[in-house]
């Protein structure tokens, strides 16, 4: 700083050094209460100060800076949930604002960021557990559209959501159905192989179970499982653990055949019985046969061999008729 | 082999003569130069260099020119632009080069009290330039669509008279060098494009084939853009070459 200053008249270190004075003075949100607490950050209820008190919800995401500042790979994924506000899709939850957190930025300290969403007022799965009756068969139709709408659409813009589940599915008041938390949404880059913490055991797919590649095809598997969770309102794959939740999907779509089973997967194909697949028109009692086959090719355990979400929102289940 | 070196210590110091002194300069009025000058030095693309003026002249948009460093900025706009568009610089290089343009001559700064106030002056200065885009990183890239518009317009031109004329190099570099004013923010990416293009071919005397049998409306270029109308056109050639008259002490 000093050489840059050494000729202008007052150095200007301190307009640079109160950053975190400048965000303070410009406070626009009023923390209400704790919404939930995940293992990426605290999402809080908050009243949008400039924007007439509406009622917005923050995530607050701590980032641990690096040595170059503000990490390239989070930097880029800010940006890239911004991009995609642009679209503004139906489907998506609204990210109204990124601020920083008023805390002081130490040299090598965390940085403190909130994302501002709106706020809608349930998940779907609380959304199914109030619903006291089965859903009709056109909220059902309706919101699986939804949810294929959604991840369709994160999926063209090379992003993976790898953690669909009910809890971070919303419900808006007139039943809508929106995608939300997107805390560990990549970009998506051909055969990345990742933890496999990443998405919620009873929606997990076997190839993350497995400890394989995997690709946008997770999103798809996650879905179908919703999806039929949406006609029981009970959870499909209840799995316990890791190897339980294999056990789950083998009992119910079938043991795959040894051509199928991937290659350097640590877990042997033989340290399972033999499952025959069930007829899952018998799990879903009274579906809708579309449905029925819509769901079944959303549980392929190939992942090559899955639907894609362009392919379910083709399929006759949502063509057939017109959606209401 | 003497030769050779006075040769050389020639030309570098010819070269030097005629780098900018940013240090007596009136603030802000070589901030953009600082922006390329560092940003070719830190081996950053032209696009990613671009970038970072568009963050510099939207930062400056919104907040006022005297309450900040002009250099710290600009500097924290290289970094920021690298990180989005994939090609990080490290801050040690930022703040290394930053400062040796500043003082012409100086080496690496030790690390001592003067760099650790420069990095952490750059480093806040990043997140406060990110804070005031909103994070709204994705700038629209004018060198996609003129590199689009060109490949497209070299199919329709005989080959001898592309070759005879560099259209391409113009018209980059009239895009380039529009990053230099803040009217690129007032115009689309596309709409930027083809009046690079347009003022090419009109400086170099070349007129695309067969654009006179056009009627007085229509537009070779409409192809490209449709809702480009020749008066807008012709105001944004104007806004790049005004970026000439008025560059006070050019690299």
């Amino acid at each position: 700083m000093s050489g840059a200053s050494t000729s202008h008249s007052p150095p200007q270190m301190a307009s640079i050094t109160d950053v975190s004075g400048l965000f303070q003075n410009a406070k626009k949100y009023e923390e209400l209460n704790v919404i939930g607490t995940g293992a990426y950050g605290t999402v809080y209820k908050a009243r949008d100060l400039h924007n007439g008190g509406n009622i917005v919800a923050m995530k607050k995401v701590k980032v641990a800076l690096t040595e170059d500042g503000i990490p390239l790979s989070t930097l880029r994924e800010i940006a890239l949930l911004r991009q995609l506000e642009a679209y503004r899709h139906p489907n998506i939850v609204r990210l109204l604002d990124v601020c920083h957190g008023g805390q002081s930025l130490e040299r090598d300290s965390q940085l403190v960021l909130f994302l501002v969403f709106e706020h809608v007022d349930q998940d779907l799965e609380s959304f199914l557990k109030r619903s006291l009756s089965p859903l009709s068969q056109n909220t059902i139709r309706s919101m699986s559209f939804d949810i294929l709408s959604g991840i369709d659409f994160l999926h063209s813009h090379r992003i993976v959501h790898r953690d669909l589940k009910p809890h971070n599915l919303l419900v808006t008041s007139s039943g809508r159905v929106k995608l939300a938390d997107f805390g560990l949404a990549k970009t998506y880059d051909t055969d990345m192989k990742l933890t496999s913490v990443v998405v919620t055991l009873w929606y997990r797919p076997p190839e993350v179970l497995l400890g394989t590649s995997y690709n946008t095809a997770v999103d798809v598997w996650s879905a179908g499982c919703v999806l039929a969770q949406l006609h029981t309102r009970k959870p499909l794959l209840p799995g316990a653990s890791d190897s339980d939740q294999l056990h789950e999907i083998f009992r119910l779509i079938g043991r795959p055949s040894r051509q199928e089973w991937p290659e350097n997967v640590s877990i042997m194909l033989d340290s399972f019985p033999a499952y025959q697949a069930q007829d899952l028109a018998e799990v879903l009692p009274r579906i809708h046969p579309h449905a029925l086959e819509l769901i079944k090719g959303m549980l392929i355990f190939d992942p090559a061999k899955r639907l894609t979400a362009l392919d379910c929102l083709e399929h006759p289940y949502f063509t057939d008729e017109p959606l209401t | 082999m003497k030769d050779v070196i006075d040769v050389l210590a020639l030309q570098s110091s010819r070269r030097e003569r005629r780098l900018p002194d940013y240090r007596s300069a009136p603030s802000h009025s070589l901030a953009t130069n600082f922006i390329f000058e560092c940003g070719i030095k830190l081996g950053l693309q032209p696009a990613t260099v671009a970038t970072a003026a568009v963050f510099y002249h939207k930062f400056f948009k919104e907040a006022d020119k005297n309450d900040y460093d002009c250099y710290v900025i600009c500097t924290a706009c290289l970094c920021a632009a690298g990180k989005s568009r994939d090609e990080p610089v490290r801050l040690r290089d930022a703040v290394n080069v930053a400062h040796n343009s500043i003082n012409r001559g100086a080496g690496p700064l030790e690390l001592g009290d003067e760099y650790w106030s420069w990095r952490g002056a750059v480093a806040q200065a990043e997140l406060l330039v990110l804070r005031l885009l909103g994070f709204n990183l994705d700038t629209p890239s004018p060198h996609r669509y003129l590199l689009h518009y060109l490949r497209s317009l070299q199919e329709w031109f005989p080959p001898s008279q592309w070759r005879s004329a560099p259209i391409a190099r113009t018209a980059m570099a009239f895009l380039q060098d529009f990053h230099h004013s803040p009217s690129i923010l007032e115009y689309r990416a596309p709409h930027v494009a083809v009046a690079c293009l347009t003022l090419a071919l009109h400086v170099l005397g070349v007129s695309v084939p067969l654009a006179s049998t056009l009627d007085d409306d229509a537009a070779w270029y409409s192809v490209f853009t449709k809702d480009l109308q020749k008066e807008k056109n012709w105001e944004i050639m104007e806004k790049i070459m005004q970026v000439y008259s008025r560059e006070p002490e050019p690299i």
